[in-house]
């Protein structure tokens, strides 16, 4: 008798997990960028257009947040790769 | 991944309702204690390459949970438009109008300008002055120009006082002004475009950072040959905090990657 509580239990348990897992879809880990995509002009673009303006000091990008009262879009990217740089 | 995820021009439009901070990893021995804060569960932990959040107005508290970049946490940039427009809805009310002026979104030294206008292909923008307060006029003059949707996120700024620091610039003389410079390859140095005088009104520093940003012809690089050749000739970048030398574990599974291309 208790075995077959416990199977259903086992059972039940995995049913929750696969349903957890299903909804977490969205917010999996994804592997890293495979290129430049920090915010620059549009990576395959010969023309320079319109991009999103980075602060690069943080202290004064925290500064102009508090003062205008907008939240932060926050990234940090280290401009070099493998010690090189010139690329994210 | 999309390569060109935060150059939607949705999500560049919904990113003028927040202060966007780019910080240089490993380049600012002040700012880890923050980053590790914004972006590692532990202190003692490494700092990673990469990391993305959304922090409220004070920077203090997370808006959205940290992760190594906007693409581990949104399918596509619009998903990511959207949710910025519900976050800076939630702010618009408290957050100064569109128009206020806004201080220039600067990096912390020319040299790191350079090397960041390099890896987002822009040309770079540096305020030269004998004294802090001809940089600081300088500045709020260009301040008044630059957030105008057709300069807006098109050049990568940084000042100085020291001619020192314009070393790595070929063409750069003593004169002060504003200084628009072609970064090389490498962004370890770079080619004087032009140079606009400090006495150029409004108008005409407008019109001749358009006219600069309309002509910039953007380099294309590949990932691999770059690094492989910056290498090969010896161009590697000096980092003011040490980069861990992290190893993955032989036992950890490749993470399973989205396709989104």
């Amino acid at each position: 008798m208790s075995s077959v509580a416990g199977v259903r239990r086992l059972l039940t348990l995995s049913v929750v997990m696969a349903v957890v897992l299903l909804c977490s879809s969205v917010t999996a880990q994804l592997a890293p960028p495979t290129g430049a995509s920090y915010g620059g002009s549009v990576p395959k673009s010969r023309k320079v257009v319109t991009g999103i303006a980075w602060y690069g000091v943080l202290t004064e990008g925290l500064a102009e947040a508090k003062r205008t009262g907008k939240p932060i879009l926050f990234i940090t990217a280290a401009p070099q790769c493998g010690g090189v740089p010139g690329m994210w | 991944m999309d390569r060109s995820f935060l150059s939607n021009k949705q999500l560049i439009k919904t990113s003028r309702d927040f202060i966007c901070i780019r910080t240089a990893t490993y380049e600012d021995k002040r700012e880890v204690v923050f980053l590790k804060w914004a972006f590692l569960r532990s202190p003692a932990a490494d700092l990673r390459n990469f990391g993305f959040c959304i922090l409220s107005p004070d920077g203090k508290r997370k808006l959205r949970r940290s992760v190594r970049g906007p693409n581990f946490v949104y399918e596509n940039s619009a998903a990511m438009a959207a949710d910025l427009e519900l976050i800076a809805r939630q702010f618009s009310r408290k957050a100064t109008k569109t128009g206020t002026k806004l201080a220039v979104p600067r990096m912390k030294s020319v040299r790191l300008g350079i090397n960041v206008a390099s890896c987002d292909g822009l040309p770079s923008v540096v305020v030269f002055g004998n004294r802090r307060q001809e940089v600081d006029q300088l500045n709020s003059k260009l301040s008044s120009v630059i957030w105008d949707e057709s300069l807006a996120g098109k050049f990568i700024y940084a000042s100085t006082t020291k001619f020192d620091d314009l070393k790595i610039v070929v063409g750069a003389t003593r004169k002060t002004g504003i200084l628009v410079i072609e970064p090389d390859v490498y962004g370890m140095k770079g080619r004087l475009i032009k140079r606009i005088d400090a006495s150029v009104s409004k108008q005409g520093l407008r019109a001749d950072l358009v006219a600069i940003a309309d002509r910039f012809t953007r380099r294309s690089k590949s990932h691999g040959l770059h690094v492989r050749n910056g290498r090969r000739d010896g161009n590697i970048w000096k980092t003011e905090v040490t980069v861990p030398n992290r190893v993955r574990s032989r036992k950890r599974p490749t993470p399973r990657r989205r396709r989104t291309e």
